[in-house]
Protein backbone atom coordinates (compact mmCIF):
# COMPACT_ATOMS: atom_id res chain seq x y z
CA UNK A 1 0.00 0.00 0.00
CA UNK A 2 1.36 3.52 -0.92
CA UNK A 3 1.12 6.31 1.93
CA UNK A 4 1.46 9.95 1.53
CA UNK A 5 1.93 11.62 4.57
CA UNK A 6 0.90 14.98 5.38
CA UNK A 7 2.07 17.33 8.69
CA UNK A 8 -0.89 19.95 9.93
CA UNK A 9 0.40 22.30 12.54
CA UNK A 10 2.68 20.49 14.99
CA UNK A 11 0.48 17.57 16.17
CA UNK A 12 -1.72 17.00 13.75
CA UNK A 13 -0.71 14.35 10.45
CA UNK A 14 -3.08 12.62 8.00
CA UNK A 15 -2.17 9.58 5.78
CA UNK A 16 -3.42 8.79 2.62
CA UNK A 17 -3.08 5.11 1.87
CA UNK A 18 -4.11 4.09 -1.57
CA UNK A 19 -4.55 0.46 -3.06
CA UNK A 20 -5.27 -2.00 -0.79
CA UNK A 21 -5.12 -2.13 3.44
CA UNK A 22 -4.95 -5.99 3.61
CA UNK A 23 -3.07 -8.30 5.08
CA UNK A 24 0.03 -7.89 3.20
CA UNK A 25 -0.12 -4.05 3.55
CA UNK A 26 -1.17 -3.83 7.34
CA UNK A 27 2.17 -4.08 8.77
CA UNK A 28 3.41 -1.42 6.83
CA UNK A 29 -0.02 0.88 7.67
CA UNK A 30 1.31 -0.09 11.43
CA UNK A 31 4.70 1.87 10.72
CA UNK A 32 3.06 5.20 9.47
CA UNK A 33 1.58 5.17 11.89
CA UNK A 34 4.13 4.57 14.87
CA UNK A 35 6.55 6.94 12.87
CA UNK A 36 4.04 9.87 13.03
CA UNK A 37 3.36 9.37 16.37
CA UNK A 38 6.76 9.37 17.61
CA UNK A 39 7.83 12.39 15.83
CA UNK A 40 5.29 14.21 17.60
CA UNK A 41 2.04 13.95 15.42
CA UNK A 42 -0.28 12.05 17.57
CA UNK A 43 -3.29 13.17 16.30
CA UNK A 44 -4.33 11.02 13.05
CA UNK A 45 -6.24 11.41 10.26
CA UNK A 46 -6.14 8.35 8.26
CA UNK A 47 -7.67 8.94 4.33
CA UNK A 48 -8.72 6.34 2.99
CA UNK A 49 -10.76 8.05 -0.08
CA UNK A 50 -7.93 6.24 -2.53
CA UNK A 51 -8.37 3.14 -0.47
CA UNK A 52 -10.09 -0.12 -2.91
CA UNK A 53 -10.04 -2.47 -0.25
CA UNK A 54 -9.77 -3.11 3.48
CA UNK A 55 -9.96 -6.51 5.34
CA UNK A 56 -9.75 -7.52 8.98
CA UNK A 57 -5.49 -7.31 9.40
CA UNK A 58 -6.25 -3.45 7.54
CA UNK A 59 -8.50 -3.31 10.18
CA UNK A 60 -6.36 -4.61 13.01
CA UNK A 61 -3.52 -1.90 11.66
CA UNK A 62 -5.99 0.89 12.21
CA UNK A 63 -6.72 -0.37 15.58
CA UNK A 64 -2.96 -0.16 16.46
CA UNK A 65 -2.28 2.91 15.13
CA UNK A 66 -6.16 4.59 17.47
CA UNK A 67 -3.89 2.52 21.05
CA UNK A 68 -1.12 4.14 20.00
CA UNK A 69 -2.60 7.38 19.25
CA UNK A 70 -4.31 7.26 22.03
CA UNK A 71 -1.56 6.38 24.22
CA UNK A 72 0.50 9.38 23.59
CA UNK A 73 -2.78 11.44 24.03
CA UNK A 74 -4.15 11.79 21.19
CA UNK A 75 -6.44 10.04 18.20
CA UNK A 76 -6.88 7.90 15.13
CA UNK A 77 -9.46 9.35 13.37
CA UNK A 78 -11.05 8.55 9.94
CA UNK A 79 -11.68 9.90 6.61
CA UNK A 80 -13.36 9.57 3.52
CA UNK A 81 -13.97 5.70 3.74
CA UNK A 82 -15.75 4.09 1.10
CA UNK A 83 -18.61 1.70 0.66
CA UNK A 84 -16.64 -1.25 1.02
CA UNK A 85 -14.50 0.08 4.04
CA UNK A 86 -17.24 1.94 5.35
CA UNK A 87 -19.36 -1.76 5.37
CA UNK A 88 -16.39 -4.07 6.85
CA UNK A 89 -16.42 -1.35 10.03
CA UNK A 90 -19.94 -1.81 10.61
CA UNK A 91 -20.28 -5.77 10.47
CA UNK A 92 -17.14 -5.77 13.23
CA UNK A 93 -18.70 -2.78 15.29
CA UNK A 94 -15.62 -0.79 14.66
CA UNK A 95 -17.81 1.96 13.74
CA UNK A 96 -18.53 2.44 17.29
CA UNK A 97 -15.06 2.77 18.40
CA UNK A 98 -13.50 5.53 15.32
CA UNK A 99 -14.57 8.81 15.09
CA UNK A 100 -15.29 8.52 11.20
CA UNK A 101 -15.63 11.69 9.22
CA UNK A 102 -16.62 12.94 5.81
CA UNK A 103 -13.41 14.84 4.42
CA UNK A 104 -9.94 15.43 5.76
CA UNK A 105 -10.80 18.70 6.49
CA UNK A 106 -13.84 17.63 8.54
CA UNK A 107 -11.76 15.52 10.70
CA UNK A 108 -8.98 18.10 11.13
CA UNK A 109 -11.47 20.28 12.46
CA UNK A 110 -12.75 18.33 15.23
CA UNK A 111 -8.70 18.30 16.30
CA UNK B 1 -11.64 -27.74 -26.34
CA UNK B 2 -8.71 -28.69 -24.10
CA UNK B 3 -10.98 -29.03 -20.13
CA UNK B 4 -9.23 -26.17 -19.18
CA UNK B 5 -11.29 -24.10 -21.70
CA UNK B 6 -14.66 -25.54 -20.52
CA UNK B 7 -13.81 -24.75 -16.98
CA UNK B 8 -13.72 -21.28 -17.93
CA UNK B 9 -17.49 -21.09 -19.47
CA UNK B 10 -20.52 -18.90 -17.91
CA UNK B 11 -20.31 -18.42 -14.20
CA UNK B 12 -17.57 -21.41 -13.17
CA UNK B 13 -14.15 -20.04 -13.02
CA UNK B 14 -11.27 -22.56 -12.34
CA UNK B 15 -7.83 -21.27 -11.15
CA UNK B 16 -4.89 -21.95 -9.09
CA UNK B 17 -3.67 -18.91 -7.39
CA UNK B 18 -0.03 -18.50 -5.66
CA UNK B 19 -0.15 -17.98 -1.66
CA UNK B 20 1.45 -14.60 -1.92
CA UNK B 21 1.06 -10.74 -3.32
CA UNK B 22 0.69 -11.90 -6.70
CA UNK B 23 -1.81 -14.59 -5.78
CA UNK B 24 -4.15 -11.98 -3.60
CA UNK B 25 -3.78 -9.74 -7.00
CA UNK B 26 -5.24 -13.20 -9.23
CA UNK B 27 -7.95 -13.53 -6.77
CA UNK B 28 -9.49 -9.77 -6.94
CA UNK B 29 -9.11 -9.64 -10.60
CA UNK B 30 -10.88 -13.21 -10.46
CA UNK B 31 -13.72 -11.87 -8.86
CA UNK B 32 -14.14 -8.83 -11.08
CA UNK B 33 -13.93 -10.95 -14.01
CA UNK B 34 -16.63 -12.90 -12.68
CA UNK B 35 -19.17 -10.09 -11.70
CA UNK B 36 -18.38 -8.97 -15.71
CA UNK B 37 -19.85 -12.14 -16.87
CA UNK B 38 -23.44 -11.49 -15.63
CA UNK B 39 -26.26 -9.18 -17.59
CA UNK B 40 -26.38 -6.12 -16.60
CA UNK B 41 -30.27 -6.71 -15.45
CA UNK B 42 -28.43 -9.92 -12.96
CA UNK B 43 -25.22 -8.71 -11.82
CA UNK B 44 -25.23 -8.42 -8.12
CA UNK B 45 -25.28 -4.86 -6.59
CA UNK B 46 -21.48 -3.24 -5.72
CA UNK B 47 -22.22 -4.22 -1.94
CA UNK B 48 -23.20 -7.33 -2.86
CA UNK B 49 -20.19 -7.87 -4.93
CA UNK B 50 -17.92 -6.27 -1.94
CA UNK B 51 -19.12 -8.65 0.76
CA UNK B 52 -18.49 -11.53 -1.48
CA UNK B 53 -14.94 -10.57 -2.23
CA UNK B 54 -14.55 -9.29 1.31
CA UNK B 55 -15.10 -12.81 2.31
CA UNK B 56 -13.13 -14.72 -0.36
CA UNK B 57 -9.98 -12.30 0.73
CA UNK B 58 -10.28 -13.41 4.55
CA UNK B 59 -10.45 -17.06 3.77
CA UNK B 60 -7.46 -16.49 1.40
CA UNK B 61 -5.51 -14.14 4.09
CA UNK B 62 -6.42 -16.89 6.47
CA UNK B 63 -5.22 -19.75 4.44
CA UNK B 64 -2.10 -17.96 3.27
CA UNK B 65 -1.28 -16.80 7.48
CA UNK B 66 -2.40 -20.03 9.08
CA UNK B 67 -2.54 -23.02 6.56
CA UNK B 68 0.45 -22.85 3.97
CA UNK B 69 3.40 -23.08 5.47
CA UNK B 70 5.81 -20.18 4.67
CA UNK B 71 8.66 -22.39 3.31
CA UNK B 72 6.30 -24.29 1.14
CA UNK B 73 6.81 -22.21 -2.24
CA UNK B 74 4.94 -25.03 -4.36
CA UNK B 75 1.32 -24.89 -2.53
CA UNK B 76 -1.38 -23.72 -4.35
CA UNK B 77 -4.51 -22.50 -3.78
CA UNK B 78 -7.28 -23.78 -5.80
CA UNK B 79 -10.10 -21.34 -7.09
CA UNK B 80 -13.57 -22.58 -8.07
CA UNK B 81 -16.58 -20.98 -8.74
CA UNK B 82 -19.95 -21.92 -9.98
CA UNK B 83 -24.04 -20.48 -9.36
CA UNK B 84 -26.65 -22.69 -9.70
CA UNK B 85 -29.91 -20.80 -9.72
CA UNK B 86 -29.82 -17.96 -6.78
CA UNK B 87 -26.79 -18.39 -5.07
CA UNK B 88 -22.66 -18.07 -5.94
CA UNK B 89 -20.61 -20.18 -4.60
CA UNK B 90 -17.08 -20.34 -4.27
CA UNK B 91 -14.70 -23.02 -3.20
CA UNK B 92 -11.40 -22.74 -2.12
CA UNK B 93 -8.92 -25.87 -1.57
CA UNK B 94 -5.34 -25.59 -0.36
CA UNK B 95 -2.92 -28.93 0.89
CA UNK B 96 -1.47 -27.22 4.97
CA UNK B 97 -2.66 -27.07 7.95
CA UNK B 98 -5.82 -27.80 9.84
CA UNK B 99 -8.18 -24.91 10.09
CA UNK B 100 -8.39 -24.39 14.42
CA UNK B 101 -11.31 -22.38 15.47
CA UNK B 102 -10.35 -18.92 17.30
CA UNK B 103 -11.62 -18.94 20.53
CA UNK B 104 -13.50 -15.86 20.59
CA UNK B 105 -15.18 -13.52 18.27
CA UNK B 106 -13.86 -9.97 18.74
CA UNK B 107 -16.81 -8.97 17.16
CA UNK B 108 -19.14 -9.45 19.95
CA UNK B 109 -16.85 -8.07 22.69
CA UNK B 110 -17.46 -4.27 21.34
CA UNK B 111 -19.92 -2.95 24.22
CA UNK B 112 -17.49 0.06 25.20
CA UNK B 113 -15.80 2.68 23.40
CA UNK B 114 -12.56 2.27 25.30
CA UNK B 115 -10.20 0.85 22.42
CA UNK B 116 -7.73 -0.37 25.12
CA UNK B 117 -9.03 -4.11 25.24
CA UNK B 118 -10.11 -3.98 22.00
CA UNK B 119 -8.01 -7.05 19.41
CA UNK B 120 -6.02 -6.23 17.29
CA UNK B 121 -6.63 -9.07 14.86
CA UNK B 122 -8.75 -12.08 14.89
CA UNK B 123 -11.77 -10.46 13.13
CA UNK B 124 -11.78 -12.38 9.91
CA UNK B 125 -13.73 -15.28 10.53
CA UNK B 126 -16.62 -13.28 12.03
CA UNK B 127 -16.13 -10.66 9.11
CA UNK B 128 -16.63 -13.41 6.74
CA UNK B 129 -19.46 -15.39 8.09
CA UNK B 130 -21.56 -11.87 8.27
CA UNK B 131 -20.58 -11.31 4.67
CA UNK B 132 -22.14 -14.73 3.14
CA UNK B 133 -25.37 -17.00 3.76
CA UNK B 134 -22.86 -20.10 4.73
CA UNK B 135 -18.92 -20.57 5.17
CA UNK B 136 -18.77 -24.54 5.67
CA UNK B 137 -15.13 -26.11 6.44
CA UNK B 138 -13.88 -29.85 5.93
CA UNK B 139 -10.49 -31.40 6.50
CA UNK B 140 -9.88 -34.40 3.46
CA UNK B 141 -8.32 -37.70 4.28
CA UNK B 142 -5.72 -36.42 2.17
CA UNK B 143 -4.70 -33.12 3.88
CA UNK B 144 -6.30 -30.61 1.98
CA UNK B 145 -8.64 -28.04 3.50
CA UNK B 146 -11.83 -27.24 1.68
CA UNK B 147 -13.92 -23.89 2.26
CA UNK B 148 -17.10 -23.22 0.58
CA UNK B 149 -18.76 -19.91 0.60
CA UNK B 150 -21.97 -19.17 -0.44
CA UNK B 151 -24.16 -16.18 -0.71
CA UNK B 152 -28.18 -15.73 -2.23
CA UNK B 153 -27.85 -13.68 -5.06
Amino acid sequence: VDATVAHHGTDIASVAFSGRLDFLSSSSAREHFSRAIADGHRKIVVDLSRVTFVDSSGLGALVAGLKSARQASGDLRIASAPEQAMAVLKLTSLDRVFRIHATVEDAIATF
Amino acid sequence: LPPSDESQSGYAIAQDITPDAAGIDALHALLADLWQRFPNDERPSPAWQAAFTTAVAEIASNIIRHSIPAEDDRARIHIATTRDSNTMRLVMTNPGRAFEEPSSDPTHQIDDPDPFDLPEGSYGLALARACLDTLQYERTITGDNTWTLSKRL
